[in-house]
Order: structure tokens, then C-alpha cells, then sequence
């Protein structure tokens, strides 16, 4: 659901990714707005860990900037919580939308060898 | 006259099927035999060895001291990367007692990630020693552990493969066959 003024249209990240693995976050945030407003973004990890850290950008009417971050998968599954600010006309900062995805920590697979066997032997 | 057979024979029990893991004994020849609920193993030596390991050689290379022999193992895999695997290349005398080794390798390796089979080989090089033996005709590959562990222990390995006279050891010993009198004449 799109707040007042900025819409968080996406938050681009795998579903799916093995414990340790760097995941990279973008969270796209559009003007609904009919002029040039400051934007700021925060993505936050679990409720826990700050991995986009209030970066702010002018954002033209009907246009969407994206914010980059990314954080180390931890070895259970994660949800990525995105918020979107504006600054209002008083030099606050106002929260307006926001948008969870979830990232699952990929099983690791199964070693499995079969027909292992003596390939050659020669001379050498 | 017919004569009738009278057979006593005591007590009969169905067999247990599927064993359970544990030591079992021969009561003829005492040997001793362990059973892991997979694989069974022979006792001899202070070593468990896997039973049905050993294979028919699909050929014979010939060997003198001085010689070097590469044995390459292989295998298809699938899963995450493992680094470490250690292995244990053997060459030896197989018999009633199992393997004896006489030379040994002991490398490991890596092998790489993947989700799909993939073909895996590893090599060890044996020089042949210059006290070989004649009877040193088999050879046998086993690979254990690794990060992360692909499971088994140098005694009760993941993998194990060998073949039974493999090789032909020429000139490590004064060998006469088939001595008689050729022939004998009148000159």
C-alpha cells in the first residue's frame, strides 16, 4: 500500500540464499508526488541490523530511485524490512511506506557420490 | 531291505534378516567380522576391511623396481564443494586375511561444487620399490572425510574400491618355472 507521498514499489533481493552469501538489496521508491521531494530510505534486517542507513535522495514526480545495500545471510531465514521517509516542509522527517520480503537460507545439498571405482591404472 | 536315515537336526531358527550392526564370529575359524548396518568388514590385524570391495582387474601392467605407477580413482558427485578429502591409495597382497598393505598414499583433494553429476578424479604415483614382492599384485583406493564431511573414518570408509591382480612384478626376484630335462640324446 503506497504512502501519501513516496511509494516503495519493489524490493528487489533473491528468495533464496546459502548461509554466508553477500545478499544485495535494492529498494525502489517512487514520487506520487507533483513536485521534487527528498526521499529517504532505511533497510533493516529482522527488525535488527541497520543495512541501509537513512540514504536520501531528490526524486523527481512519477519518478523511482533505487537504494542499494546488502547484508551477510546468516545461517536461518531472514525478512528484509524496508521504510521509506520523506522531508516534510518543517525539516522532518516523515515515515510513509514500507515493504517486507522475506530471503530463506538455502539448504545446503547432500554430498553424493556414486560409482566411485579405481578409474586407471597404468605406468607411468 | 530298505534302511531308514534318521538325521537329528536340533534345534532350527529362521535366520535373522536384515543383521544387526555389531561383531559377529566365524565359530569355525574364530575370525571376526563387524557389521556397520551397510557394509560388512573382516577383523585381521587391527584393521576393519570392507568385505566385497575387491574386483576382478579389467587388465594387468607389468611393474619392475625402478617403475612408477599412477592409480587414478574416480567417481560421479553432486553437493556442495568439500575441500580435504583425504584418501588412501594401497598396493599390496590380497588374501584369506584381507589387504596387506605395502606401499601407501596418502593425498587429499578437493573436489568442486555442483548441482548436477559431475566426474571426479584424483591420481597418486607409486614408485616400485626395489624389494617388491612378486605378490604385491593389488591395488585399492579408499576416501573418508573433508569439510564438510562426506562421512566414514580411515577404518570404516565412505567409498572403497580395489582391484585383486592388477599388476605383474617382473625382476624383483630370481623366478625359475617349469624347471625339468628338456631333452635327452644320444650325441
Amino acid at each position: 500500500m503506497a504512502g501519501t507521498y513516496t511509494e516503495i514499489v519493489e524490493v528487489q533481493a533473491p528468495d533464496e540464499a546459502a548461509a554466508g552469501d553477500t545478499v544485495n538489496v535494492a529498494v525502489g521508491i517512487a514520487n506520487r508526488w507533483s513536485s521534487a521531494i527528498h526521499i529517504y530510505c532505511v533497510g533493516v534486517l529482522d527488525s535488527e541490523s541497520r543495512f541501509i542507513n537513512w540514504q536520501d535522495a531528490w526524486v523527481n514526480p512519477g519518478e523511482t530511485h533505487y537504494f542499494n545495500g546488502s547484508f551477510v545471510m546468516p545461517g536461518s531465514d531472514v525478512t528484509i524490512n524496508a521504510y521509506s521517509y520523506f522531508e516534510g516542509s518543517d525539516g522532518y522527517l516523515y515515515l510513509d511506506d514500507s515493504k517486507t520480503k522475506a530471503v530463506r537460507v538455502a539448504t545446503a545439498p547432500t554430498p553424493s557420490i556414486t560409482n566411485f571405482r579405481i578409474a586407471d591404472y597404468a605406468k607411468a | 531291505m530298505v534302511k531308514t536315515l534318521t538325521l537329528n537336526l536340533g534345534t532350527v531358527r529362521a535366520m535373522q534378516t536384515p543383521y544387526q550392526p555389531g561383531w559377529y564370529v566365524n565359530p569355525s575359524t574364530g575370525q571376526r567380522y563387524y557389521y556397520d548396518g551397510k557394509q560388512w568388514y573382516i577383523y585381521a590385524a587391527g584393521l576393519l576391511t570392507a568385505l566385497g570391495y575387491m574386483n576382478p582387474a579389467p587388465k594387468q601392467v607389468t611393474l619392475s623396481p625402478g617403475d612408477r605407477l599412477q592409480v587414478t580413482l574416480g567417481f560421479q558427485y553432486t553437493g556442495p564443494a568439500i575441500s580435504q578429502v583425504l584418501s588412501r591409495y594401497a598396493v599390496g597382497v590380497y588374501g584369506a586375511l584381507g589387504f596387506s598393505e605395502m606401499l601407501v598414499g596418502t593425498p587429499t583433494f578437493n573436489v568442486p561444487a555442483s548441482n548436477t553429476p559431475i566426474a571426479v578424479t584424483n591420481s597418486y604415483v607409486f614408485t616400485i620399490p626395489t624389494g617388491v614382492g612378486s605378490n604385491w599384485t593389488s591395488i585399492y583406493v579408499k576416501i573418508w572425510g573433508g569439510t564438510p564431511d562426506i562421512g566414514g573414518s580411515e577404518q570404516s570408509p565412505a567409498q572403497i574400491f580395489g582391484y585383486q591382480d592388477a599388476l605383474i612384478i617382473v625382476g624383483a626376484q630370481v623366478n625359475i618355472t617349469n624347471f625339468t630335462i628338456a631333452d635327452f640324446v644320444k650325441v
